[in-house]
């Protein structure tokens, strides 16, 4: 089981983590999510796709979190949540990351999932629907609707001057 | 904004940016872009997105797994866990708001409770063992008096505490975690008598173990909780609550409370 799960655990990490931006958070997400795979292990489909199940449960605990406590946290600067580029990153100024991290936080919650799941973890457009729940239209007009509206954001700040970068460890 | 041309079928291009399309597909998809410049600065904006977020995100991937995060962590408290959850929380939360630590709880409680500072904090508004943080945040900024009884008195500290908690109990040698015994106290829980043994590391950063009676007769393994910043590890065994809780990384804090289970598993 453990072998099974635990490659996967990087990835909801991350997923979590870009949903949430609070690192805290995401490990308790994601401990939720890892703690009702373990005890649900036995009755999962054999045949079924481990990470799509995994993510699965961890889209339900994190929407069913959104719904117990409707009250968020304050906002947390962006500078304190991005995590630092890596060296190339820093040095190939074309990819403007900062901007589209910024611009990603303001997509709705349903675009950010599908965008991640896609983009990010390379889901197959019908596994990150099975992830969600929702069918694979619904998945494709998000990517569609997410991607250029991240787009706009994205060259709507082009023009904002570029903000101090700060080093977060 | 420019709108995509209808005969390009969005599907497509957003497959084209995620390279699924099939060799043939994309090199009919390449040709319409070279008569659709407009869709060709779509998807060149979709890919640098792509990318952008991917290098963002690509760190916290990196990261090691944390050790309460392992699956075989997970497993062996699976059952314990679960019987702690719900009611149980319910309970903590109740005796919590009636006060816990003497005559300093109220302070502390007026922090807690007007103050979540994050969005896992809400998640969490019951804290098991929020009492052993009560204690830690009260005694470790005590300058002159941390301690009742000092680590030369050791084991009249022990034999004391463990008479008036009720549990044999040894202060749990933390050296793996670089930390040393200053000696302990005995304090008023809800639940009856407390123990605090503090440690000190060379830093000057102190470290308490608090060990009380608990309604809960359930064994849960060691769990790791950040509160407002004070990163805390407790656990359950016996009829006692355990916490280990110090202004240090999360993974010494956790590796330490493991280190005190250990010793302090009868």
């Amino acid at each position: 089981m453990a072998a099974l799960i635990e490659p996967h655990i990087p990835a909801l990490r991350r997923f979590a983590w870009s949903l949430l931006r609070d690192g805290q958070g995401a490990d308790d997400l994601v401990q939720d999510c890892l703690e009702r795979a373990v005890g649900r292990w036995q009755t999962r489909r054999a045949d079924g796709d481990v990470r799509a199940w995994l993510f699965a449960i961890l889209n339900n605990c994190f929407l069913s979190d959104r719904r117990r406590d409707k009250r968020r946290g304050p906002h947390l600067p962006l500078e304190d949540i991005v995590v630092e580029p890596s060296v190339e990153a820093q040095q190939d100024a074309g990819l403007h990351y900062m901007d589209v991290a910024r611009a990603f936080e303001q997509l709705p919650e349903e675009q950010r999932s599908v965008i991640l799941l896609i983009g990010i973890e390379d889901m197959p457009y019908a596994e990150a629907a099975m992830v969600l729940g929702v069918p694979i239209g619904t998945v494709m007009s998000r990517l569609s609707r997410g991607r250029e509206r991240l787009r706009q954001l994205v060259a709507g700040e082009a023009s904002v001057p570029q903000p101090t970068l700060r080093s977060v460890q | 904004m420019k709108s995509v041309p209808l005969l390009i079928n969005d599907s497509d291009l957003q497959a084209y940016v995620d390279c699924r399309l099939n060799d043939e597909q994309r090199v009919e998809f390449e040709r319409l872009m070279i008569e659709h410049p407009e869709v060709a600065e779509r998807v060149a904006a979709y890919s640098e997105q792509r990318e952008a977020l991917r290098v963002a995100l690509q760190d916290k991937f990196n990261e090691p797994i944390p050790a309460h995060l392992r699956v075989d962590h997970i497993a062996s408290g699976l059952s314990a866990n679960r019987r702690n959850r719900g009611p149980v929380f319910a309970t903590a939360a109740a005796w919590l708001l009636v006060g816990v630590i003497g005559g300093s709880a109220g302070t502390t409680m007026v922090a807690r409770t007007s103050a979540p500072t994050a969005a896992y904090e809400t998640r969490m508004a019951a804290r098991p063992m929020a009492d052993a943080l009560a204690a830690h945040r009260v005694y470790v900024a005590d300058v002159k008096h941390p301690i009742e009884v000092g680590a030369d008195e050791r084991a009249h500290l022990q034999t004391w505490l463990s008479k008036r908690v009720g549990r044999e109990l040894t202060a749990p040698d933390l050296s793996v975690s670089g930390y040393k015994l200053l000696g302990g106290r005995l304090l008023a829980a809800s639940s009856g008598p407390a123990a605090l043994f503090m440690y000190e590391n060379p830093k000057g950063v102190r470290m308490t173990v608090y060990v009380r009676s608990s309604a809960d007769k359930d064994s849960a393994p060691v769990k790791l909780i950040d509160d407002r910043g004070l990163p805390a590890a407790y656990w359950y065994d016996g009829g006692y609550g355990f916490a280990v809780a110090a202004e240090d990384n999360r993974e010494t804090v956790f590796q330490a409370a493991q280190a005190a289970q250990r010793q302090l598993t009868i």
